[in-house]
């Protein structure tokens, strides 16, 4: 082996010794006939290794791109000047409130009334994405995935009104959990929260008005728990009784999309306390 | 030796999310968050569109976990590999290198003296405009192994190398980046 392999094999395992959390001295005190060859090598790696972990993105940020994750990626981080395909958020505005009347308040044709399994029920789906996605605001949006939230539901009733229902249930309860967690994310964008003011609307000697920004995210707030709350008034005892009375095979996965709908749903209550 | 992310459990947290556990998957994600989030800030040096990038990376996952076999690449490897052939997509459609001219490098370097060497303090901006000066493979083994945290075999299987070459690439990325580090030209040929 030439000395400039061993230097390399030698670099190699300090590295991985340092990526496990050795100190560089400690790397060379293993080498000590490669030290001065090694030393401005593992000191450049250590400081490369210190810049790199200084990185660390917010809580929001994670829990933004997590929730378009889940979401396929429909809605994108929001830009300062531009939003979707470079548009302005006050031009997508009109076409927005356009497709949300066409979204929340039926769908054109067979479509609204389209029950997953259905061949138009991807449509009506697609739809509503779009409108989430050109939706400007995170209220808007918080408010509309709440609603999609409500549908999910509908969907679901009228499934087993028609005796049907199979995985259909499941993916359902999937996408609710989903719309859970989307208002609650969509609603902690809103601007305006100023931790330094204490609990919003709070009684007692200290409560003021509130600024403009914070009462809009109040008001969204409220809408959206209320939402989410009678949906589990009417939802929990509900499907737990079609858990119950699920056939045994399909019962564990049932149960399964049913504790998570369930988990994610109280999560999005706790954040919007 | 492992690489950092290989931690137990991380298999099954993938199969789970295979078949759908959205709950698995958030726990999968969370636990690669970081390091490709960081590996796309190192390579496009922009925070907003890191954010962008580290979101299409997990889409793409969650879009073709079904399709991920265990047995091929492992798993966090199949991940920073669809991140990179993110990143040479974006550069191939914005015709852009991604990287600082090279006359900006004496701009960029730290302190000419040995004594401070070991002090030397990083931004992200300036350690991104840095790797701008190495060559793609050499960029792309610093970030697998110090970013992404992966080990010599796994960066190899990644890219599709042989270890031996791994090493000597690992070995030039941090020569050039000592150098760039302490204001001396790259030799001819190396950057």
């Amino acid at each position: 082996m030439t000395r400039e392999q061993e230097i390399r094999e030698a670099l190699s395992a300090c590295l991985d010794r340092l990526l496990a959390g050795a100190t560089v001295e400690e790397c060379l005190r293993l080498y000590p006939s490669l030290a001065r060859d090694l030393e401005p090598l593992l000191r450049t790696a250590s400081t490369l290794l210190q810049t790199t972990a200084s990185v660390s993105p917010t809580p929001e940020v994670r829990a933004r791109v997590l929730a378009n994750v889940l979401a396929g990626g429909q809605e994108r981080r929001p830009r300062g000047r531009r939003g979707v395909l470079g548009w302005r958020p006050w031009m997508l505005a009109p076409l927005a409130a356009a497709l949300l009347g066409v979204a929340v308040w039926g769908v054109s044709g067979a479509a609204a009334q389209s029950l997953p399994g259905d061949p138009l029920y991807p449509v009506k789906t697609w739809q509503e994405r779009i409108t989430l996605t050109l939706t400007p605001s995170p209220g808007g949006k918080a408010r509309l995935a709440a609603t999609l939230g409500q549908r999910r539901a509908q969907e679901a009733e009228r499934l087993l009104a028609r005796g049907e229902g199979g995985k259909e249930l499941e993916a359902l309860l999937d996408r609710m959990a989903l719309h859970a967690h989307q208002a609650a994310s969509y609603w902690a964008r809103i601007p305006g929260d100023d931790p330094s003011r204490g609990p919003a609307l709070g009684p007692g000697p200290r409560a003021r008005p509130l600024p403009p920004g914070l009462a809009r995210k109040e008001a969204v707030r409220q809408e959206v728990r209320r939402m989410l709350q009678e949906m589990v008034a009417s939802q929990d005892p509900r499907w737990q009784e079609i858990v119950r009375r699920a056939p045994p095979g399909r019962r564990p996965a049932l149960e399964r999309a049913y504790q998570q709908w369930r988990e994610e749903v109280y999560k999005a209550l706790r954040s919007l306390e | 030796m492992k690489g950092k992310g290989a931690v137990p459990g991380l298999d099954g947290l993938v199969a789970q999310a295979q078949q759908g556990d959205r709950r698995a998957f958030a726990q999968v994600y969370e636990h690669l968050f970081d390091r490709v989030y960081r590996y796309m800030l190192l390579r496009v040096g922009v925070p907003e569109e890191a954010e962008d990038l580290t979101q299409e990376v997990f889409v793409r996952v969650w879009e073709a976990l079904t399709r991920y076999q265990p047995r091929g690449l492992p798993f966090e490897a199949w991940v920073f590999r669809i991140a990179h052939n993110l990143v040479v997509d974006r550069y191939r459609r914005q015709g852009e290198r991604g990287a600082a001219p090279l006359d900006t490098a004496s701009s960029l370097a730290g302190s000419h003296d040995p004594a401070e060497e070991a002090s030397t303090r990083l931004d992200v901006q300036r350690l991104h405009a840095l790797l701008g000066h190495l060559t793609e493979l050499q960029r792309q083994v610093v970030l697998l192994r110090f970013v992404a945290g992966m080990s010599i075999q796994e960066t190899a299987r990644a890219l599709n190398k042989k270890e031996g070459a791994v090493k000597a690439l690992q070995h030039a990325a941090l020569e050039n980046l000592r150098r760039l580090l302490t204001g001396k030209p790259l030799p001819e040929g190396k950057g």
